[in-house]
């Protein structure tokens, strides 16, 4: 019987999928009309950080004791965007024309309004939040968002979390509004209500954006006032709205961030990712001769790079610091590094010693740190002693710490490993790198040759005189002992050789290798000098 | 230089937990890795380093012998006074490392810190050496053939 019931039972199972299907049309096309009920599988709790003095913020306004305004130019006429307490307190209101403002309080400082700055402030602090979060997110100008349900357990619960960003935002002198919600686009905007809530449960953010008004959406001025007009003074309002009618008067676009808002529909973040690079600024108010104080400066500036680096686990290799001079042009330093290192430390050793070397040809005004690509931390095999054995020390530093040492001091160019290549040509048969490229990589060829090689090799080929054919050297005729060895290769590229070579000696005892080209057996060459 | 024949001996079978560095500071020529593999020199652990100016060749040499990285620095000193030969010195015994200084020949008459001065000159079946100083050893000249 059951086994003849088989088959209805199957269809009824198949049966539920058109409505699937429909439950799709929503994100196919963008006017819903039946309200979609898709739960969000994975809960996620976010965390938003509303920034609402962030353009005074930015341009480092309030520091400098005077009543400070930020103006922004609307329409040709500037007018004031946000004002201090002190201006607000003299009747200074955002909305105000500059000159009105000025009128009524003529200390008041005019602070033009910078959006880049704005934004770069974001991204430092995004950065810096970071700590916090791996998944910040750059949601609006002024807001920031950050996914906690997985930082919950490492920063000991909800309230310890909330409690440290909030004063870590005080700190570093931010005035944020928080709030905590499922989606994003509730916590947006319960923070700019200037709710202190926490929403963990989907149930409760309908009755919670229920109550707030249509401001802290965000929306275009015109959509508020003919909201306003139809007396829809909340969101609550706006969701009784019939959906079919809200679509067709104001478009799909407001009624999906609702159903987003509600956690209707899925709400996909952009996660923040700084730039791998680093790049800090340190300007100061005047000039300053001051080797001592230029590097504590720059010790500052690597720790915060340090820093930098720690969130991200990575290393950097080189960094350039830039002293910047009133007229003439910057003096650039460069520090290389065998590894990817961040300790600010060990960064600072390397600058100690090119440091002392450095010429500033004026007074300092600026110094700029800017760190090469990041790269993962290499870490660096230390050695495991059992006993120590008399009479063997300790080892001061690494072969790598040494390399840089010099290398900071002497010279990229001028500190050299080298290693053999497969070839022919004596030229080619070595090939010398930088102590800073990865060097483990390095293999070596087993030594295949049995003809003998001078030690020492010229940098080009000297030409020698020759007497009757045979070559001159230091004014002696030179004897073979030992030659000719052919070498005739290299015709695939421009660097073809046909060259026959002897080991030569004079009556000095010096054993020579030259050579004579094939193609001119008149001129003899110097190649090298065995040892 | 059968000295270098004797320090790449000395580095295969230098360290018994891991070989040293040997750093060659201001060379007068390229070193060439080809013989100096033959001679059984492990490349992979050879620093050459190219000094811009005489103090600086001191200072690298210095360094390097005193890092404890390095089991010798050969160097060519464009000057080396009784000083430096005495902190080169200092510093070798320090990091457990062997300093060869390459000097002119010009240079024998000048005082040096160095526990042992030899005189090489080349001869037609080889080298003649002669040992011009020797701590701990008679200080007689003695003309040996290698």
């Amino acid at each position: 019987m059951r086994r003849a019931c088989g088959p209805p039972a199957i269809a009824r199972d198949i049966a539920p999928t058109p409505p699937a299907v429909q439950q799709d049309l929503p994100l196919a096309d963008p006017v819903p009309l039946v309200t979609p009920l898709v739960p969000t599988s994975v809960t996620k709790l976010w965390f938003c950080v509303w920034l609402p003095n962030l353009p005074m913020e930015s341009v480092g306004g309030g520091n400098t004791g005077a009543p400070t305004a930020i103006v922004e130019e609307q329409h040709g006429i500037h007018r004031i965007l946000l004002a201090d307490a002190e201006a607000r307190a003299a009747g200074v209101m955002p909305g105000q024309a500059a000159n009105a403002a000025l009128a009524l309080l003529p200390t008041l400082q005019l602070e033009e309004r910078s959006l880049l700055r704005e934004q770069q402030t974001l991204e430092g602090l995004a950065t810096w939040l970071e700590r916090f979060s791996s998944f910040v997110s750059i949601a609006d100008q002024d807001v920031l968002l950050l996914e906690i349900a997985g930082s919950l357990r490492l920063f000991g619960g909800l309230r310890e979390l909330r409690q440290k960003i909030s004063k870590s935002l005080q700190d570093l002198g931010f005035m944020g509004a928080l709030a905590i919600a499922s989606t994003p686009l509730a916590a947006t905007w319960l923070a700019r209500a200037g709710r202190r809530v926490c929403i963990q449960d989907e149930a409760n953010l309908a009755p919670a954006l229920r109550k707030l008004p249509l401001a802290c959406m965000d929306w275009p001025a015109g959509l508020c006032e003919a909201l306003t007009a139809m007396g829809v003074m909340t969101i609550g309002d706006c969701l009784r709205l019939p959906r079919e009618g809200f679509t067709r008067r104001f478009g799909a676009e407001y009624l999906l961030q609702l159903d987003r808002a509600l956690g209707h529909l899925p709400d996909p973040r952009n996660s923040w990712r700084a730039p791998e690079r680093f790049c800090a600024d340190y300007e100061m108010t005047e000039e300053q001769t001051d080797r001592e104080l230029l590097l504590n400066i720059c010790r500052e500036l690597l720790l915060s790079h340090e820093q930098f680096l720690l969130a991200r686990q990575l290393g950097t290799q080189r960094v350039c610091f830039s002293f910047f001079h009133l007229k003439s042009p910057a003096t650039e330093l460069r520090l290389g590094c065998a590894r990817a290192e961040r300790s600010a430390g060990r960064w600072f050793e390397l600058l100690g010693i090119r440091f002392e070397q450095l010429v500033l040809p004026e007074p300092v005004i600026a110094v700029r740190l800017r760190s090469g690509m990041a790269q993962p931390l290499q870490a660096e095999a230390g050695r495991l002693s059992f006993r120590g054995k008399p009479g063997v020390q300790e080892r001061r530093f690494s072969i790598t710490q040494l390399a840089e040492r010099l290398i900071a001091r002497i010279g990229d160019q001028s500190v050299q490993a080298t290693s053999m290549v497969a070839e022919h040509r004596p030229d080619y048969a070595w090939r010398s790198q930088s102590l800073l490229a990865d060097w483990s990589g390095t293999t070596l060829d087993t030594p295949g040759q049995y003809v003998q090689r001078p030690l020492w090799m010229l940098p080009e080929p000297a030409l020698l005189p020759a007497d009757s054919g045979y070559p001159v050297y230091q004014g002696c005729r030179l004897r073979f002992i030992d030659g000719p060895e052919r070498l005739e290769t290299g015709w695939w590229d421009e660097d073809g050789i046909s060259r026959d070579y002897y080991t030569a000696t004079g009556n000095h005892g010096r054993r020579l290798w030259v050579f004579r080209n094939r193609s001119r057996a008149s001129s003899w060459y110097l190649h090298g000098y065995f040892g | 230089m059968p000295a270098l024949a004797r320090l790449s001996t000395e580095t295969s079978s230098q360290d018994f937990t891991e070989p040293g560095w040997i750093a060659w500071v201001a060379p007068p020529f390229q070193p060439y890795p080809p013989a100096l593999q033959q001679c059984g020199i492990d490349l992979s652990r050879m620093l050459i380093v190219r000094p811009r100016d005489a103090s600086e060749i001191l200072w690298s040499a210095e360094q390097a012998l005193s890092s404890g990285t390095c089991a010798a620095v050969l160097l060519w000193p464009s000057m080396l006074d009784d000083q430096a030969s005495r902190r080169l010195q200092l510093a070798a015994e320090k990091g457990h490392s062997w300093a060869i200084a390459f000097r002119p020949l010009a240079a024998r008459r000048q005082p040096s810190a160095a526990a042992l001065r030899l005189e090489l000159h080349p001869e037609k079946q080889g080298s003649r050496v002669h040992i011009l100083k020797s701590r701990g050893g008679r200080p007689t000249v003695i003309n040996t053939l290698i």
